[in-house]
């Protein structure tokens, strides 16, 4: 049975392509990312090491290169600015000289000295204990200070020979890999537990023989193969990454000599390291795929299962990112649903959680919690597998259901007792596959992050600053330069804080007159609402709310067509006089109408709330665009209005080819769940790497027009949203096409 | 029977979710008393003042040595401590791995965030923004930081605030927004924080003036109360239960006679005569109760630190900028200490009876601590 399950994704070529994707992918973002890490290039690393390996050798000693090092970043900081540059040797800059060499000390230094820091964590931890600050013998922290100590009381403090880290730290780097691990799981779980299930087929399989406990058993083996596949493959792209751009070293030597892990509690060479972190991230993997797997066993259809785990991933993505590493809660932080997959802490150093009032080391709570998962959540999922629930099952509450039921019954009847199209496709979406569920909590989500807030200044300044531009707003008078003056020689002698602020207010209200002067058409504009609309302090907000409106639109698309394509419903209606054109057409435009709803809700609610919290003058948005320092370039040939308007409009009917993509891929899969699959990989994984990892930004570019700011200030991401497009829709055409030739 | 096992499961879950999470330090016994700890063998410590902690210029002091606010370059902002008696100046983290830098250090104060150290407990006072702010507790022999509330006005600690029995008393300075001038005005109270439940109340009325904390002894508080019109103070005496007040030294008196040092206990307080170069203790009713010392004609006192225990000055002679010499007065026995070697030696420029020790408030993160008998004895032995 395994040996079947196995086949059935082996020979899926999605599943292939996908796995074949993601490793790729993998390797390439990590190329990617580890190039444009540091000011310096990784040549520069490698050859700065041999440079002092060769040192080292010729000297037999590494204290004296360590030495030799200081000196040359001591004459770094003492040679005059204009001479800098001649000190350069094996970067293109000083700064990157200086970063560089810095880094490179800070390792070798650690590196040469290792049974010093050694002696210096338990002296620290002896001092600390002496303080009665930290002394209180039955307290938290002097339990802390004392675990530690005797955790690296255990280390032996032998003399470590310094080699290079980088190799070795970009193969145990999680980077998106893990999330990249995440998606492949994701898939196959979802092949695994719900593509039966979407069919019917489980009425059937779970009455034979081998239907219920042994196909369980059978799927899990195969999600625990994936998770292997997944570990070994991401993690030795990883490693070979590592061993191109800098070689991994020695890989005997201990793993204290890798610098991010100098402070480690495992006596463990750098070669046996890598072979553990891969272990612990299959089990990790394994522990998040058999909650997936409970989630997708318990869910009624895909839409709830897929619901389920990003409402899981994101309240642990919410934990791990908010609590504070110092707070009493932090426990929470590193123990949940998305902290779990961070198991190179294991391997870092020693890190006490608070357990019931006791610090128990992040390794003893990661051996708790790791099996204790991959149990409960392996029970739960052969439990809620076997326990499939049939329509019609009489269950505990069945009576108290019923009885809620007839009260609601006459009501429905007069609903349901109609012949209109619209309102049958309506109701099958909304409430047989309870799209209205998915709604509910996007409205709830939104509604709650939509509320008009106080607005917030760091500084009188700020405030004053505030007060000044709106006073000032519009395009620059006489009058109000001489207000500006006026103002000034109120305030040269400041009699309080406000007028001091004032005076600092204005400051920077000459600043903005400097920049008005220089850019023509620009008018005085108090910006901070703007910058937050027009991306100036990140793409963060654009995001956030771009995966919250493909969500629903990924979560409710496919049941527009994908049901009728799948049960061959499609063959009667097609030859019906409705079914024919009407039905479709419907199904068309009740979609765009959805998918602009849904978009417009979840851009326009920041966009009314930001307006209504500063209270924003209409009269801005007729301003030259220029007005707004961050949006300078586009001079005053627009003004601000119809840039919003621009933006919107490409958000909203990024939304709208969205919800066309899912149809397409209704179409082309037949499937509501590889519907639903396919359009979350597509349309909201690139979001949720892009929020991972600000660096990898080109990853939301194919789908910029969901962010509009992305789209029309980079060119770049212009393009490529651009012909992604015109690529997507020709394949699309060209495939479904050919299926309709082939039908 | 699924539904049961199901929801017994999810009970169960929750419950060891909730015990973890709720499973912080057992509270503190916050009353005033010493702590069993390794370090206070040996210590001058008073135990008993534990229950009251008063905060100067961004340092406060603990059992352990001074607690103090470091500014660095970057001000992204420690607290850190000098070790009474050895002055070992260290980060307040335990952590040998921790680099020190941002919110994952246990000593991280955050920008333009501000300290108070008391029984046991840091307490981080960080600006929301100019119309609120909040307070963050860390009991550092605990599981870590703890949001204990948020407060509807700015805080203006820069200069003083005490914890007595649990309770923490401040300068509350509230801005006002007028919806039609857009203009701020900002008016000054005095509050107090409950550090048990964070609950807190106003002892003051609203004044456009600034009202500042000077000393609380017992259940009495002496404020300066600042006169706008003159830019003088009243010097005031509230009783912080019935918030009854007193004009103590009234603003014509106010330097041109007497100057307040600090409370000596409810009913009295320390005194310096101007006129007579005196120090001396004074009823809140205008009696004075003891004449601690007087100068010489052309002399004058500087540094003066008063409190129930001793007083720390320097005697000045006038038209110099130099003190001539550094004296502990013991108020028990009436003894005399020259310690201006000491003085010198250490840096001294303050004493704080709370803690019975010297105190350097230095100018650039350089703070100390050293406990009365080892100065005294140092002195004492020199001469």
């Amino acid at each position: 049975m395994i040996r079947h399950e196995l086949y059935k994704i082996i020979s899926n070529k999605k599943a292939v392509f996908l796995a074949v994707l993601v490793l790729v992918l993998n390797m390439v973002l990590q190329f990617y990312v580890e190039q444009n890490k540091n000011e310096y290039t990784a040549g520069s690393y490698k050859a700065l090491w041999e440079e002092l390996e060769a040192q080292a050798e010729a000297e037999e000693s590494w204290d004296r290169v360590v030495l030799h090092l200081s000196e040359r970043i001591e004459v770094f900081s003492e040679t005059p600015r204009a001479e800098r540059e001649s000190l350069v040797i094996y970067t293109d800059s000083f700064l990157a000289e200086n970063a560089l060499f810095e880094d490179v000390y800070e390792e070798i230094s650690f590196q040469a000295d290792y049974p010093g820091y050694l002696a210096g964590v338990e002296s620290s931890a002896d001092a600390f204990m002496s303080i009665s600050l930290f002394g209180k013998v039955d307290g938290y922290s002097y339990a802390d200070i004392l675990k530690m100590k005797n955790e690296y009381a255990g280390m032996e403090r032998k003399e470590l020979i310094p080699e290079q880290s980088a190799g070795m730290e970009l193969a145990a780097s999680t980077g998106v890999t893990d999330l990249l691990a995440l998606v492949l799981i994701l898939f196959v779980a979802v092949m695994l537990w719900l593509k039966e299930k979407e069919q019917n087929m489980m009425l059937l399989i779970r009455t034979t023989y081998n239907g219920r406990i042994k196909l369980a058993a059978s799927k899990l083996a195969v999600l625990v193969f994936t998770c292997v596949f997944a570990g070994v493959g991401l993690y030795g792209g990883n490693a070979l990454a590592g061993a191109v751009m800098y070689g991994l070293g020695d890989l005997t030597r201990p793993l204290a000599t890798v610098y991010d892990y100098g402070h480690t509690l495992w006596e463990i060479s750098a070669g046996g390291f890598l072979v553990l972190n891969v272990v612990f991230k299959i089990i990790a993997y394994i522990w998040v795929a058999l909650l997936m797997s409970a989630v997708c066993c318990k869910s009624g259809g895909p839409a709830a299962a897929f619901g389920g785990m990003v409402l899981l991933g994101a309240v642990g993505c919410v934990m791990y990112y908010n609590i504070s590493p110092v707070s009493v809660w932090k426990s929470f932080k590193y123990l949940n649903t998305f902290g779990v997959l961070k198991t190179e802490f294991i391997f870092l150093d020693y890190r006490g959680l608070n357990i019931f009032g006791n610090p128990v080391d992040y390794r003893v709570c990661m051996a708790v919690m790791l099996p204790a998962g991959l149990v409960l959540f392996m029970v739960l999922t052969v439990v809620f597998f076997i326990d499939y629930v049939i329509k019609g099952k009489r269950r505990a509450g069945y009576a108290v259901v019923q009885k809620i039921k007839t009260v609601f019954i006459s009501l429905r009847r007069r609903t349901e007792r109609h012949t209109a199209l619209l309102l049958h496709e309506l109701h099958r979406i909304f409430m047989c596959h309870k799209g209205i569920i998915v709604l509910a909590v996007l409205v709830f989500f939104i509604a709650d992050d939509a509320k008009p807030y106080e607005v917030s200044y760091l500084s009188m300044e700020d405030y004053c600053e505030h007060v000044y531009l709106e006073e000032l707003q519009g395009p620059v008078t006489d009058e109000k330069l001489e207000y500006i003056e006026s103002e000034e020689k109120r305030v040269k002698s400041p009699s309080g804080k406000y007028e001091r602020a004032q005076k600092e207010a204005l400051v920077l209200v000459k600043r903005r007159l400097s920049y008005i002067e220089k850019n023509e058409g620009a008018c005085f504009v108090y910006e901070e609402p703007h910058n937050r609309l027009v991306a100036d302090y990140g793409h963060t907000p654009d995001l956030l709310r771009a995966v919250t409106a493909l969500i629903p639109v990924v979560l409710i698309m496919p049941y527009f067509f994908a049901p009728d394509l799948q049960n061959g419903v499609n063959r009667i209606t097609d030859v019906t006089l409705r079914g024919k054109r009407k039905l479709k057409t419907m199904r068309y435009v009740t979609g765009v109408v959805f998918a602009l709803a849904i978009a417009a809700v979840a851009h326009l609610s920041y966009f009314v709330q930001i307006m209504v919290s500063y209270g924003v003058d209409a009269e801005v948005f007729s301003y030259p665009v220029n007005s707004i320092p961050h949006l300078a370039e586009f001079g005053s040939t627009i003004n601000l209005g119809t840039y919003y308007l621009i933006t919107y409009a490409i958000k909203i009917l990024a939304a709208v080819a969205g919800a066309f993509l899912v149809y397409g891929l209704s179409k082309l899969l037949k499937s509501q769940t590889y519907a639903m699959l396919a359009g979350f990989l597509l349309l909201v994984v690139p979001f949720l790497v892009a929020m991972y990892d600000q660096r990898i930004m080109y990853a939301a570019y194919p789908f910029s027009a969901a962010l509009g700011n992305l789209f029309v200030q980079e060119k770049a991401a212009a393009v490529t949203c651009a012909v992604t497009i015109v690529l997507v829709t020709a394949v699309m055409w060209a495939v479904l096409h050919r299926k309709v030739r082939k039908s | 029977m699924m539904v049961k096992k199901n929801f017994k499961v999810a009970c169960f879950l929750m419950l060891i979710l909730c015990l973890m999470g709720c499973a912080k330090e057992t509270a503190d016994d916050n009353s005033s008393g010493a702590e069993t700890t390794t370090a206070d063998k040996g210590e001058s410590v008073r135990a008993s003042m534990v229950g009251h902690a008063e905060r100067y210029m961004g340092i406060s002091l603990s059992e352990a040595g001074i607690v103090y606010d470091y500014y660095d370059d970057n001000s992204s902002g420690l607290v850190r401590l000098v070790t009474i008696g050895e002055g070992k100046d260290m980060v307040l983290c335990y952590n040998p791995n921790c680099k020190h830098k941002g919110e994952e250090c246990m000593g991280y104060r955050g920008v333009g965030a501000r300290t108070m150290y008391y029984n046991g407990a840091v307490y981080y006072f960080s600006s929301i923004n100019i119309f609120d702010h909040k307070i963050t507790k860390q009991d550092t022999n605990g599981a870590g930081r703890e949001f204990l509330v948020e407060l509807p006005f700015g805080y203006n600690i820069s200069y003083f605030c005490i914890c007595h029995n649990d309770k923490m008393y401040y300068d509350a300075e509230i801005t006002y927004k007028d919806e039609v001038t857009k203009e701020l005005t900002s008016v000054f109270r005095v509050v107090e924080v409950d550090l048990l439940d964070g609950s807190y109340r106003f002892l003051t009325e609203e004044s456009e003036d600034i009202v500042s904390i000077a000393s609380l002894k017992g259940d009495t508080m002496y404020m300066r109360m600042y006169d706008g019109v003159d830019g003088r103070l009243n010097m005031v005496a509230m009783d912080i239960n019935t918030l009854e007040k007193k004009t103590i030294i009234s603003k014509e008196t106010w330097k041109d006679e007497y100057v307040f040092v600090n409370g000596y206990d409810e009913d009295s307080y320390f005194y310096a005569d101007r006129p007579n170069r005196e120090v001396g203790i004074r009823n809140v009713d205008g009696t004075v109760e003891r004449v601690l010392f007087r100068g010489a004609a052309n002399e004058r006192y500087s540094n003066l630190d008063a409190y129930s225990t001793g007083v720390f000055y320097s005697r000045m002679y006038d038209y110099e900028d130099e003190p001539a010499g550094d004296y502990f007065m013991d108020l028990i026995t009436g003894e005399v200490v020259n310690i201006t070697d000491e003085a010198e030696k250490y840096g001294i420029n303050g004493y704080d009876g709370n803690y019975d020790a010297f105190i350097k408030r230095g100018t650039k993160n350089d703070h100390g601590m050293w406990s009365r008998e080892k100065i005294i004895s140092e002195a004492k032995a020199g001469q």
